[in-house]
Parts: structure tokens; sequence; C-alpha cells
């Protein structure tokens, strides 16, 4: 799973989360130190996508919802940035400081954000397999069900009036008593239960 | 736990006087059974599948909502509600509520008349974590049915192998005392593909 990629170390949101520090050392940085469990990535043309930089494109309108917000006086404070290309849903935008931390600190929430999000995509392989299994099993079931339909049916209709026709010659010879079919099978099955 | 062998029962008792009521038919009681025709036969088979099928389906939700019941999902909270819902009687404890299945029912937030002051944005916030907490604990109670029917499944499973193992002695105890009484091979082999006896071979072992 060393080359996991997720999308807050890739796209939109890395280019988000370095523009607030304004230096590309950082991300250097824990590109370097995290080593190989960082997600492998294409070699990029530029360190990082900034496209302000690059060209003068206008910025997109911000959604309306987020405008109202951001003027509203009873806001705590400034909301982050919205990017032009980010994909965020107005509703789900949260409105707090980003933290400043230390480079230190900041690798390390990046050590714990990728532990976490292996351990979560590991559960919900988990998960998919549980349901797949599940899937499989039951189509099994169904299958030996159909196949309890079956022997039973071949039993009582076949092999139990065989029997009892090839047993009637005899019975006046040897006075045996042959069990009648019976509605219910359980003495002819001999299961317990 | 029998409970599909005895359901079958029902299909035996069904199965069992047929033949001997269309003898007023003309056709020797003996031979009607070999006549049967596969199309016939398998009519039958797909009838009492489809009882089957249902009736697992209803096991199965039953045994998903006991194990539910006996294990309830628990969302806690992180902070209080705000102080104006009180209309429901919604008023929670500080931490550790427990959301039984059956009291799920998330009441919407009614409208505040008493602080027209209020802000949107902490309205839609509100609305926000209502529906995220929402959506976890929905999470959580999917996961947990799929853990309860993938264990139900895998019991009924291993039984219904276990049951068609025995049968298959039985019915190989049956054919082997009709050979013995010099019933014809070749006529046994045909009645068993009518019957489709060996369509699918899985046994108990192969678990």
């Amino acid at each position: 799973m060393e080359n996991y990629n997720h999308k807050k170390f890739t796209g939109a949101l890395k280019r988000k989360r370095c523009q607030e520090e304004e230096s590309d050392d950082d991300v250097v940085f824990i590109m370097e130190q995290c080593g190989h469990r960082t997600p492998e990535q294409p070699q990029p043309k530029r360190r990082f996508f900034r496209p302000w930089l690059d060209e003068s494109l206008a910025q997109e309108q911000e959604p309306q919802p987020t405008r109202t917000r951001q003027s509203h006086p009873g806001s705590p404070a400034s909301p982050p940035l919205v990017d032009a290309t980010s994909t965020y849903h107005a509703n789900m935008v949260r409105s707090h400081t980003p933290r400043q931390r230390s480079p230190q600190e900041q690798l390390r929430r990046d050590r714990n954000t990728l532990a976490s999000l292996r351990h979560r995509r590991s559960k919900q392989q988990e998960q998919a397999l549980m349901e797949q299994q599940y899937f499989e099993y039951r189509r099994q079931h169904e299958a030996n069900l159909q196949q309890q339909v079956r022997l039973s049916l071949y039993y009582v209709r076949f092999l139990q009036q065989t029997m009892a026709a090839t047993r009637e010659p005899l019975q006046a010879s040897s006075h045996q008593q042959m069990p009648k079919a019976q509605t219910t099978t359980q003495h002819s099955w001999g299961v317990h239960n | 736990m029998e409970q599909s062998h005895l359901y079958l029962h029902k299909f035996y008792a069904q199965i069992s006087p047929g033949p001997l009521m269309v003898s007023a038919t003309g056709l020797h009681p003996q031979s009607r059974p070999a006549t049967q025709q596969p199309e016939h036969i398998d009519e039958l088979v797909a009838l009492e599948l489809e009882h089957l099928k249902t009736h697992y389906a209803d096991e199965e939700q039953r045994y998903v909502d006991l194990l539910l019941l006996a294990n309830p999902i628990v969302v806690e909270r992180r902070a209080q509600p705000r102080p104006e819902t009180t209309a429901s009687g919604v008023t929670i404890p500080d931490r550790g509520i427990q959301n039984s299945t059956s009291a799920n029912t998330l009441v919407p937030e009614p409208q505040r008349q008493t602080a027209p002051m209020a802000s949107s944005r902490h309205d839609t916030q509100r609305q926000r974590a209502e529906s995220c907490r929402k959506s976890r604990y929905n999470n959580k109670i999917k996961k947990a049915k799929l853990r309860f029917r993938h264990k139900f499944v895998s019991s009924q499973l291993t039984e219904s192998a276990g049951v068609l193992d025995h049968m298959r002695e039985v019915i190989a105890q049956a054919e082997a005392e009709l050979l013995a009484r010099g019933f014809n091979l070749g006529a046994l082999e045909r009645m068993r593909r009518n019957f489709g006896v060996d369509r699918c071979m899985t046994t108990a072992m192969d678990q």
C-alpha cells in the first residue's frame, strides 16, 4: 500500500495547504522525510501547481452562501481561501483558523493522517470482502436448498414408490411390513433434531 | 438450528400423497413416477425453491433484528445540542446517549420562535452536524447488519451442507437396496438425470 494516493496529498488540497506557507520548503521537507511511505506521484513539471503565478487566471466566483458567511459579523475567524479549482461543497466548508504547526508537528500530523487513511481503506476492503463472501455463501446455500428439494423429490416420488413396488411381491411370502410413504419423512430420513 | 429442514417437511407432505391420487386417470401408480418429465420436475423444484428463499429471507431479517436489539449501536455526541431545542423533549445529557434501533427517529429541528436573531450559518452548521451524525449512525448500523447477515448465512450454509450429505447417504442406501433387488441400473441413472440429482456436488467438506 506504499503507493496509496489520497486527495489530501495530491491535487487541489496539497496546493491549498501549501499556499498558506508561501514556501516550498515544508512540502519538500515532508516528502523527503517520509521517504518511501509518501504516495508516489508522477514527476510534475513544476513543484507546485500554482496557476495564478504562471498565468493571470481570473478566480471563479465563490458560491453565494460562502460569501454571505464570510461577510457575516458573527463569524469567528477568516474562513479558508476557496481555491478556484477546489471542489468543496459550500455547506461543508469548515470555518476554522488553520493551525500553524512546526515542521515536525506537521510531519507527525501527515504521518498520522496517512496511517489513518490506510487503516480506513483496509477496513473498507475488509467490509467489501465480507460482503463478497456473504453473497457467495448465500448463492451456495440456495444451490444446496435446490439440491435438497431435488433429492427429496427423487426419494419420495421415485425411490420410495419403487421400493414399495418391488417389495410387494415378497410381502405375502415373507410377511415384511413396508413403511408407507410418510407425510413427515423424519423417520425415513432418520434425521435427529 | 434445523429450521430449514423442518420447513422442508411441509414440502414432503405435499409431494408424497400426490402420485397415489392420480391413479384414477388410469395410469399405473408405479409407472407414473417413471414418466415424469424433467420440465415438470423443474417447475416443482423452482416453485419450492422460491418458497424456501422467501423463508430464508424472513429468517435472516428476524435474526438480524434480534441481534441488533441485543447489541444496540451507540453513537455519542461531542457537544451538547443548542439550548433552544426543547420542544420535542430532546434534551440530552452531556455524553453517552444510547441509540437503540427503535428510537432512531431523528425529529427534525423545530423552528425557533424564541431566537429570531439566530444566524443562518449556525442553522446550516447544526443541520450539517446532525446529518453527519445521522449518517455515521446509519453507516454503523449497515456494517453491523452485514456482519449479522454474514454470520447467519454461514451457519445456514454449514447446516444445509450437512443435511445434503445426510440425504445423499440415505439415498445411496436406498439405491443400493434397489439394485440388489434387480432394478435396472440404466433406468436408475435415467431417473437421477430426470430429477437433476447430480446438479451441484457440494459437501460439508467443501466448507
